[in-house]
């Protein structure tokens, strides 16, 4: 048997509510009948004209969804400015042949490659081991990612598989126990390296 | 009186004029970077049908340029149609920098265009099969939407976004080849393995379901502080640490890991300066401009266990990752539940299964049926009434006021074959001795302190005092806290799990708009207890 909730005493409140406020339109109904009469008379006019002006001119909107408010109106001045920005700007196979970023014979040496950037956008101990994911700011590359936390003479170093992505290339997560690393404050880097592409990233600082 | 009637009429007018028109203009101050959008909001497949996507994409092209006809006036030359321009700048003939991707007209609109679609097989997890056909670009928005559970709004926003899709009347090829951005990143060529209008939509829509199946495998996850550049120029414009509060805020600056900067806020509508990235400032503001508030009152999280919620008027006791139906009203009561412990429950926790029903009395309750006094016990494999013979009622101290009044029929059907004939309280009693109230469980006296005592919610007139066989059950472990109890130290709220396994946790919650316009807790339920004595192990946060 399944049990249900009673809402009857809320719906009993609500009646409560409105036969007082009845009660009390009905009040000043009689000792201001004409002046109210001619008001509200001349309200409804006004009202219903704009209101009427209003209301075809968001039916659409009303029938597309109860929940969200949709926008059916014409686009803005500026969005049609904006809407040939992404023309203007330079188409991203031309920009590539521009740059030379493709090779039939990758590089070999890192400084011939392509320099990418590299950001770090999580390093923090979790679950007892420093975690650092990182990605590149463009190439959609496969490569290498490599870790390297120090502190003072010491060095810790992971290297991990890069994977593309929607609009990037990510370093898998980087998991360096903690037992690795001793209690301070540790620098981490990460550099990506694939046959077109290097990069480094700027050094951070975790306490471990 | 002229005056009243005047005010009167104005206050109409103005009441008429300022009726929200469509959907509200966004207001930077509302952009929240660890919440651009509700997880309910963007994985909303039903928001808009194909019908409706097609209108909308008419109300914001309503003037197609297929054939090129207009004159290029948005490019400053209106003396050319754009099929001339286009020529000319294909050529780089007088008309600026060469630019090899315009072309001959026609000039596919989205509401004019359609395409042959392959069959894609359903990717378990991420998105239904879409069966092959020929489609219209609103036809592929929304089977999309609906085979990979996206918002098709949000896939809208991602057209226009990324290539002015929406808004343009005369797109080029390249345009609609690289429709999303999908393995298009910022500073290199787009991957031509996924180039095409279906391919572009679908992948990204799939790669937004890879994301939720697979949080961690990703570089930002929810409930972390994350570390967001500003810019693709990493080093030069820095990065700032952010907050992310739930998923789709994730899977956003996974596909577009930067966000904006104050410039870019600053001015909405424009440009900031040389380190404003606008990918993710253009997707909520488009989004507020054109569907109306990123923000849901619900979410896709669930409601921590010990929770109480509320599915159609049907009530739950959400534990261990499933939903356990509250089988009648005097369980309710005697487990000392409240109506407003109930929550209403989210779309998170209408997708737990259910479990095995709450279906038994607490066995510290007496009660009566017309021949005699009953207990609780769980014997042979169900919950059974146990009587109470007269003297045991009277050595074990209890009270003829603590019989509850309970509907016959919501009693155990089952009797137990024994009769309570003991100087012994039953589980599920509160005692007292000099040493404090303590709980009779397991053949074992537990000690309840004032909070704990508060927080499962027993009254004093509950307690009896220690019987003779009591002073010899061996003190058990300390009773802990109710599990979903909210709890407040004075720095930090949390609610209490107690896992089948393991010691009880404290799991935060937070931020405040989740606690209290989403998950409908009130301040004035929670506890307070001493820092000391909060569940030492700490869960994951309770969020939205």
């Amino acid at each position: 048997m399944f049990y249900y909730l009673d809402h009857s005493a809320i719906i009993y409140n609500d009646k409560e509510v409105l036969s007082t406020m009845r009660i009390q339109k009905q009040k000043n109904r009689f000792s201001k009948k004409t002046i109210i009469f001619t008001i509200a008379t001349l309200i409804t006019a006004v009202g219903s004209i704009t209101l009427f002006t209003l209301a075809n001119k968001y039916q659409q909107k009303s029938e597309a969804n109860d929940n969200q408010s949709v926008n059916y109106e014409p686009p803005t001045e500026r969005e049609i400015t904006d809407s040939q920005k992404a023309k203007k700007n330079p188409p991203k196979e031309e920009f590539a042949n521009e740059q030379g970023s493709t090779s039939s014979n990758p590089p070999q040496s890192n400084t011939d490659k392509k320099s990418v950037g590299v950001g770090i956008a999580f390093a923090d101990i979790i679950n007892n081991q420093l975690e650092i994911r990182a990605f590149t700011n463009s190439t959609i590359e496969g490569g290498e990612c490599t870790a390297t936390a120090s502190k003072d003479n010491k060095k810790v170093i992971k290297k991990v598989r890069a994977f593309i992505d929607a609009s990037s290339t990510q370093c898998e997560a980087i998991f360096i126990p903690k037992s690795e690393l001793s209690n301070g404050t540790w620098s981490i880097e990460v550099e990506f390296s694939s046959s077109n592409a290097h990069g480094k990233s700027e050094t951070i600082e975790v306490s471990v | 009186m002229i005056k009243t009637i005047a005010l009167l009429l104005a206050l109409t007018v103005t009441a008429a004029i300022s009726l929200p028109s469509t959907a509200d203009a966004a207001n930077a101050a509302d952009f929240k970077p660890g919440r651009i959008i509700d997880d309910t909001v963007f994985y909303n497949q039903n928001s808009m049908d194909t019908a409706q996507i097609q209108r909308f994409l008419e109300s914001k092209v309503s003037n197609c340029d297929y054939h090129g006809t207009q004159p290029a006036s948005d490019w400053g030359y209106p003396q050319y149609t754009h099929a001339q321009f286009a020529e000319r700048k294909r050529t780089g003939n007088s008309v600026g920098k060469q630019d090899t991707g315009f072309h001959v007209p026609p000039y596919k609109c989205l509401t004019h265009y359609s395409q042959t679609t392959p069959q894609m097989e359903a990717a378990s997890g991420y998105c239904s099969a879409v069966s092959a056909g020929n489609r219209t670009a609103a036809q592929i928005i929304n089977d999309v939407a609906k085979a990979c559970g996206i918002n098709p709004q949000v896939l809208i926003i991602l057209l226009e976004k990324e290539q002015s899709l929406v808004t343009d009347n005369w797109p080029l090829n390249r345009q609609l080849r690289h429709a999303t951005g999908f393995a298009c990143p910022d500073t290199a060529p787009c991957d031509p393995a996924y180039e095409g209008f279906f391919y572009q939509v679908y992948n990204a829509a799939r790669q937004f379901k890879v994301y939720q199946a697979h949080p961690n495998n990703y570089n930002y996850i929810s409930g972390r502080t994350n570390r967001i550049y500003w810019h693709p120029d990493l080093s030069r414009c820095g990065s700032s640490q952010v907050h992310i509060e739930n998923q789709a805020t994730a899977a956003l600056y996974i596909y577009t890991p930067y966000r904006p900067n104050q410039a870019a806020l600053n001015n909405l509508y424009g440009t900031g300066d040389s380190c404003s990235s606008y990918g993710n400032r253009n997707f909520w503001r488009m989004f507020t401009d054109w569907f109306g508030s990123v923000r849901s009152n619900d979410t896709l999280n669930t409601h921590p266990d010990g929770t109480l919620i509320n599915i159609d008027n049907t009530i739950f006791l959400i534990y261990a990752g499933g939903l356990h139906h509250i089988a009648n009203p005097s369980i309710f009561e005697t487990h000392n539940y409240r109506w407003e412990d109930v929550k209403p429950a989210t779309t998170g926790d209408k997708k737990i299964p259910f479990s095995w029903p709450v279906n038994h009395l607490n066995p510290g309750v007496l009660y009566a049926d017309n021949h005699a006094v009953y207990t609780t016990v769980y014997e042979d494999g169900q919950w059974k009434k146990k009587p109470i013979s007269y003297q045991s009622f009277q050595a074990l101290n209890y009270r003829w006021d603590m019989i509850r009044k309970l509907p016959l029929n919501e009693l155990p059907i089952a009797t137990s074959s024994s009769t309570l004939f003991s100087d012994t309280h039953p589980d599920g009693t509160l005692i007292k001795n000099s040493n404090g109230v303590f709980y009779i469980d397991g053949g074992t006296k537990r000690y309840v302190s004032p909070h704990v005592f508060e927080s499962h919610r027993w009254r004093w007139s509950d307690i009896v005092n220690e019987s003779p066989g009591d002073k010899i059950l061996p003190v058990g472990a300390n009773m802990l806290l109710r599990m979903g109890s909210v709890i407040y130290d004075g720095h930090g709220l949390y609610v209490v799990e107690i896992p089948p396994t393991g010691p009880e946790i404290k799991r935060p919650i937070g931020p405040w708009d989740c606690f209290d316009r989403i998950l409908r807790y009130r301040l004035s339920e929670s506890i307070r207890v001493p820092t000391s004595q909060l569940p030492v192990q700490t869960g994951p946060i309770v969020t939205c």
